[in-house]
């Protein structure tokens, strides 16, 4: 494995720096550094780096001696924590330095990078980065990492987690969009409704078309605007008859009228 | 528009059962013809626009523009900082003796059955998630340059675009400028010869240093203004606290925001070599750029920059800081410099002989109304299309292509290496680091 720039270790402790310019010098340098390694052919020096920012990025410190802590002593006198917490870890860096080193992670294309970023989903304060990064990561262990997060707390992140997967391919992952098409949360359901329009597959008006009679009248809407993009989908892939089929469907639905007019465009119908 | 005829004809309007049908039995070509200053558009003609985004942009040129255009009608203003919605607001209200609706959600906007075309005149980064709905709920578009904040989110606003069959202008309104409409028109119809090179010159910083705006001035972190809503107006660009210049006008200047130099002026000259190119479905093969970057911050763009990108057919596109504002097309026979002050050619002769009936033309103007005093060309290209559902003279796809030309730029700099690009698959060639460059993830909950 070859070794990386001696400076990284540094660069990362100083992003840490209260003083703004010192902190955001050493992120550019950062990143100058991931970009010039992230040249074809350079796997090993990718795999290197990703190792270093990655364990950096999930690093702990005893209690009381993190980066953003207030420190041990301060710790170790508030009344207010149980014998338990007093001996839980906590991040070695503050949020906006964990923040930055799973961006950096994420314009590594490399297999190394996911396993610190799919730890980094359990991080409340740093799950949203981890989660983009690993979004631009093209590993299959990256869509494993995603897929497992939907079983995360909080629809907003859960939802962020469907858009993510939506980018991805296969089997596993259509099948978990298509579990989210029926969660309880209205804005998971809606997300995976728009996700699963982006994938060329007829069967998926089914679930779009029961959908449209939502109770919700949000969760309808969204559904004939989904139809009609999984028609585009369809369409742009090479099946202009399930396309087709779609937009008769929509023409004879209660589809609002900008989905209706589209179908009629499509199908030539003035 | 006089007012006190405005007022006197809806008074007309207001106390005649047939008023009404009267004024609008007036054919649209004669009330163009009448005297421009006392005429309103005929009601088929109007257009209901919803403005959103209303900043320094909004106000300043597409407001005036709006007011000004006798088939715009100006509906609802729309903006997350209130202190901005509300000055537009008072602006309508100074001219139209009206106050608009004022919105600070978008999405609501885009609801009113009463809207049909939006103005989008935010910062980039919002441009595709607007815009993409907008045209879901069947406005057409004009949105500001440039197009996209990343590669992937254009092609899908083109995809869109085209289901939908949205009447889409890109805010590249130096195609309505006779002078670069002329240059594209002799370029194309070889008054220089064989075109060999094109320049775009984006302004001249002056030295390495002068090239960016306030190098290392960081301002304080600070509790986001009344009135603003700081976590929309982010949207889907990763969260950062909140500081001065961060927000509004100076969002050009973060590449969380947008592209930097390269797509403020870049989209403008780009835009207009691509359309001298004849490139406005296509676009390079190999880009090699270098750009200065400040990392002493807080801007993150490249203020110093020389991009050169290599087109199938041979023709090199330098696009630098150096040498002045405008486009250089440079042929066998000779050179055309355009910009928004002149229109300058190695012989001055070439630009004297005019076009033929058989010479290819840059724009079909078939369906162009008579020019409206005191309104922007393009805005009336925009109404024109509109109405006849041709396609504007900057189109979705060509603007696309356009702004990937910068963004290919932006991403050679930051990579600092030579990229071979595929313009057919809208993909680099082995290289996935840059593919992933080509894209954003977007901050929950936002998604294209």
């Amino acid at each position: 494995m070859p070794s990386i720039n001696p400076a990284v270790i540094q660069w990362i402790g100083q992003m840490a720096d209260t003083d703004q310019v010192v902190a955001y010098y050493a992120y550019q340098c950062l990143q100058e550094e991931v970009f010039r390694v992230s040249r074809p052919g350079e796997r090993a020096a990718q795999t290197a780096l990703a190792n270093a920012l990655g364990e950096a990025l999930v690093a702990q410190a005893k209690p009381g001696q993190g980066a953003g802590s207030r420190g041990a002593a301060s710790f170790r006198s508030n009344v207010f924590l149980t014998s338990a917490a007093k001996e839980r870890t906590e991040p070695l860096y503050p949020r906006r330095v964990r923040s930055n080193l799973a961006r950096l992670l994420g314009y590594l294309p490399v297999e190394a990078a996911v396993p610190p970023l799919a730890k980094a989903l359990n991080d409340l304060e740093g799950r949203e980065a981890a989660r983009q990064a690993l979004e631009c990561n093209p590993s299959e262990r990256a869509t494993d990492a995603l897929i497992a997060a939907l079983n995360a707390a909080g629809p907003t992140f859960c939802v962020g987690v469907v858009n993510s997967l939506a980018k991805r391919k296969g089997e596993r992952v259509l099948a978990a969009l298509r579990t989210a098409a029926g969660d309880p949360q209205t804005e998971v359901r809606i997300a995976a409704l728009q996700a699963l329009a982006d994938f060329p597959e007829p069967s998926h008006d089914a679930i779009l078309e029961k959908a449209t009679k939502a109770a919700s009248a949000r969760e309808r809407r969204a559904a004939h605007v989904a139809r009609a993009r999984l028609a585009r989908t369809l369409r742009a892939s090479g099946n202009p008859s399930a396309a087709d089929r779609i937009c008769r469907a929509i023409l004879a639905s209660d589809a609002p009228e900008p989905q209706k007019k589209a179908g009629r465009f499509a199908l030539g119908i003035s | 528009m006089d007012k006190q005829r405005l007022m006197a004809r809806r008074s007309f309007l207001k106390h005649s059962a047939g008023g009404a049908i009267a004024f609008e039995a007036v054919p649209a070509v004669a009330a163009a013809n009448a005297s421009r200053a006392q005429t309103r558009a005929a009601p088929s003609d109007r257009v209901v626009v919803g403005l959103i985004g209303v900043g320094v942009r909004g106000r300043d040129h597409h407001l005036p523009k709006l007011l000004a255009n006798p088939r715009a009608e100006v509906a609802v203003v729309c903006d997350v900082d209130r202190n901005h919605a509300d000055l537009a607001a008072d602006m309508v209200l100074s001219q139209k003796s009206k106050k608009p609706l004022i919105d600070y959600d978008f999405r609501r906007l885009l609801e009113r059955r009463d809207i049909n075309a939006v103005v989008i005149s935010t910062p980039d980064h919002w441009h595709s998630i607007i815009a993409i709905q907008a045209m879901e709920a069947g406005k057409d578009v004009y949105c500001e340059k440039p197009l996209s904040l990343f590669i992937e989110e254009g092609r899908r606003m083109v995809s869109v675009a085209r289901q939908y069959g949205t009447v889409f202008q890109v805010g590249s309104q130096q195609r309505s400028d006779w002078r670069f409409r002329h240059a594209v028109a002799l370029v194309r119809n070889n008054r220089i010869g064989r075109l060999v090179k094109v320049a775009t010159h984006l302004g001249n910083p002056g030295t390495t240093q002068g090239a960016f705006i306030h190098p290392g001035e960081w301002e304080p972190v600070e509790t986001p203004p009344a009135g603003l809503d700081w976590n929309i107006w982010l949207g889907p660009a990763p969260y950062k606290d909140y500081s001065p210049n961060r927000c509004h006008f100076e969002f050009r200047y973060h590449l969380d925001h947008s592209g930097g130099r390269i797509t403020d002026w870049g989209a403008h000259h780009n835009d207009i070599a691509q359309w001298g190119l004849g490139m406005d479905e296509s676009g390079p093969v190999k880009i090699d750029g270098k750009g200065v970057f400040n990392k002493a911050g807080p801007y993150d763009y490249a203020g110093f920059l020389e991009v050169h990108y290599w087109y199938r057919n041979g023709v090199e596109l330098v696009c630098q800081n150096e040498g002045g504002n405008g486009v250089r097309f440079h042929g066998t026979d000779g050179w055309i410099f355009v910009s928004r002050l002149t229109l300058e050619a190695s012989d001055p002769e070439i630009l004297k002989v005019p076009l033929t009936g058989t010479d290819t033309r840059a724009y079909d103007e078939r369906n162009r109304k008579e020019e409206i005093p005191g309104t922007d060309d393009h805005h009336s290209n925009w109404f024109d299309c509109i109405q006849s559902r041709q396609r504007c003279v900057a189109d979705i796809e060509a603007g696309h292509r356009s702004a990937s030309v910068c963004h290919l730029g932006n991403i050679s700099m930051r990579l600092g290496r030579v990229l071979q690009w595929d313009p057919d698959k809208e993909e680099f060639i082995e290289d996935a680091a840059a593919n992933i460059l080509k894209g954003k993830p977007f901050r929950a909950p936002w998604r294209l």
